[in-house]
């Protein structure tokens, strides 16, 4: 609801005022009247008064502004010399002049309580959005708590499980064939479980993660990641390309380490059945939009899966037989989240695959 | 006779895996456990137990380990005590609060038996051998 400055303002002085105020203005307009000839008509410049009654002190003050208009307006012409021919059209003239002061009081008094509703509205709305919001952050609060306790109290059941069945199958007492297998089931789900485990903290402290950002050289912080990955497996040939130059950026330097470590990491890992592995990673600006992307030449993935990439414990069928637990990707859209950008990707099948990401500008 | 090691867990599964794994990482040290804060303090302050050292869990329902090794550095008689925080809380507030205290190293507790077996041989190499 628009405001009008002048409106508030006189709304302001409070109604002893504003009375005082509209009477004299009434009376001024009467003077005016009463100065200047019968001829020039002040009919309209009395709903000033009336109006601004009508509007700051309710419709009955209103009603009451708009009858001294048509006495004053009548008696002022009485005094400058108008008279009727017959009484009728002195009552047919007084009685319209009435109605009309009537009518326009009504209508700027109904204008008036839509105004007041609208605004009434739009402040219950807003409260309402706020009780709102605070209901959901609280809940979503709880819900991060609650899954991270979980997480972390799941793992001693399951340690227990993997570790205590590791025991008996190394005892050195003899269990037949059928028990040792179902041993070495139990020991591997178990792992699993607590793999996931990991993964589901992990994520858990991301999306609690304050960032804290700093100047950044992203082409040095990428080059540090691939020099991990390099030392992990020596014996891989993978052709990594990276900007010529720094790439300074405003990020929190741990979470965008986990970002370019996850998104590395994948695209290291699903080149690995490449004939010549190719990893890319560098920034592009187009439509003023500055983006960052790692691209290989891997396994790519079906765009229709695109949206269940960044799931976390989603793996698509084209990653069977490839390590992870499919937190990674999971992880880097919770660095993003936290950095109020966007990540997004591209890929065909054995076609390679592209991840783009960009961070909030800083303004 | 040997000073033994005194292992403080609520969870019975998780002190037999750490004895188990200890027998396996060739430490040769008996290995008394107790399953409270509370019972720690009193086999070591009122009932003169003298561990070489020992290995405490931090969350436990009651008096938990960081609570235990803050009474333990006020006691004269344990103040130089070796203290080793073995816990599930990976938390950093945790492990700075443990090092404050005077905590000689923080494990955060393996999910396999290799790595339990791993714990206790360094656990094995930092201790003395005999008395």
């Amino acid at each position: 609801v628009n405001k009008v400055p002048v409106l508030s303002y006189l709304e302001s002085l409070g109604r002893r005022k504003i009375a005082v105020m509209v009477l004299l203005m009434l009376g001024f307009v009467a003077y005016l009247d009463y100065a200047t000839p019968v001829e020039v008509s002040f009919l309209t410049i009395y709903w000033i008064p009336v109006a601004l009654a009508t509007w700051l002190l309710g419709r009955a003050w209103g009603l009451g502004i708009g009858l001294f208009a048509v006495a004053f307006g009548t008696i002022t012409e009485w005094y400058q010399g108008r008279r009727f021919d017959h009484t009728f059209f002195f009552v047919w003239e007084t009685a319209t002049r009435t109605v009309s002061f009537v009518i326009f009081a009504w209508m700027v008094a109904e204008l008036r309580r839509a105004h007041k509703e609208q605004e009434q509205a739009k402040a219950g709305l807003e409260t309402v959005v706020k009780k709102r919001t605070q209901h959901l952050e609280r809940t979503v609060g709880q819900l991060k708590a609650f899954s991270y306790s979980v997480a972390h109290d799941l793992r001693r059941p399951a340690r227990s499980a993997s570790v205590f069945s590791e025991i008996a199958l190394t005892s050195g007492k003899g269990v037949d064939e059928e028990t040792r297998k179902n041993l070495e089931r139990i020991v591997d789900a178990g792992r699993r479980i607590n793999g996931m485990l990991d993964g589901l903290l992990q994520l858990s402290r991301l999306s609690q993660a304050q960032p804290a950002p700093e100047s950044v050289d992203l082409t040095a912080l990428a080059r540090s990641v691939v020099d991990e990955l390099k030392a992990q497996e020596p014996g891989r040939r993978v052709e990594v390309v990276l900007p010529a130059g720094r790439l300074e950026v405003r990020c929190d330097p741990n979470l965008m380490r986990i970002l370019l470590q996850n998104l590395l990491e994948n695209a290291w890992k699903f080149t690995s059945r490449a004939s010549a592995a190719r990893v890319e990673f560098g920034a592009q600006t187009a439509d003023g939009e500055k983006s960052y992307f790692v691209k290989d030449n891997g396994i790519g993935f079906d765009p229709a899966y695109s949206d269940q990439l960044f799931q976390p414990f989603h793996r698509l069928p084209s990653a069977e037989g490839f390590p992870g637990m499919g937190v990674g990707l999971a992880s880097a859209a919770s660095v993003i989240e936290a950095h109020g950008g966007r990540l997004w990707a591209q890929g065909r099948p054995n076609q390679g695959a592209e991840f783009r990401f960009t961070l909030e500008q800083s303004e | 006779m040997t000073q033994p090691l005194l292992l403080v867990d609520d969870d019975a599964d998780d002190a037999d895996i750490f004895v188990f794994a200890a027998k396996k990482a060739g430490l040769k040290r008996p290995i008394r456990v107790a399953s409270s804060g509370e019972e720690a303090l009193k086999l070591i302050l009122k009932e003169g137990f003298s561990p070489i050292a020992v290995l405490l869990d931090l969350k436990m329902p009651g008096l938990g380990g960081l609570e235990v090794l803050r009474r333990l550095r006020e006691a004269p008689s344990t103040r130089n005590l070796t203290v080793f925080v073995l816990t599930s809380s990976p938390l950093e507030s945790d492990q700075l609060e443990s090092k404050r205290l005077g905590c000689s190293l923080y494990f955060v507790k393996p999910s396999s038996l290799e790595g339990y077996v791993e714990l206790a041989s360094k656990l094995a190499a930092l201790l003395p051998a005999r008395v």
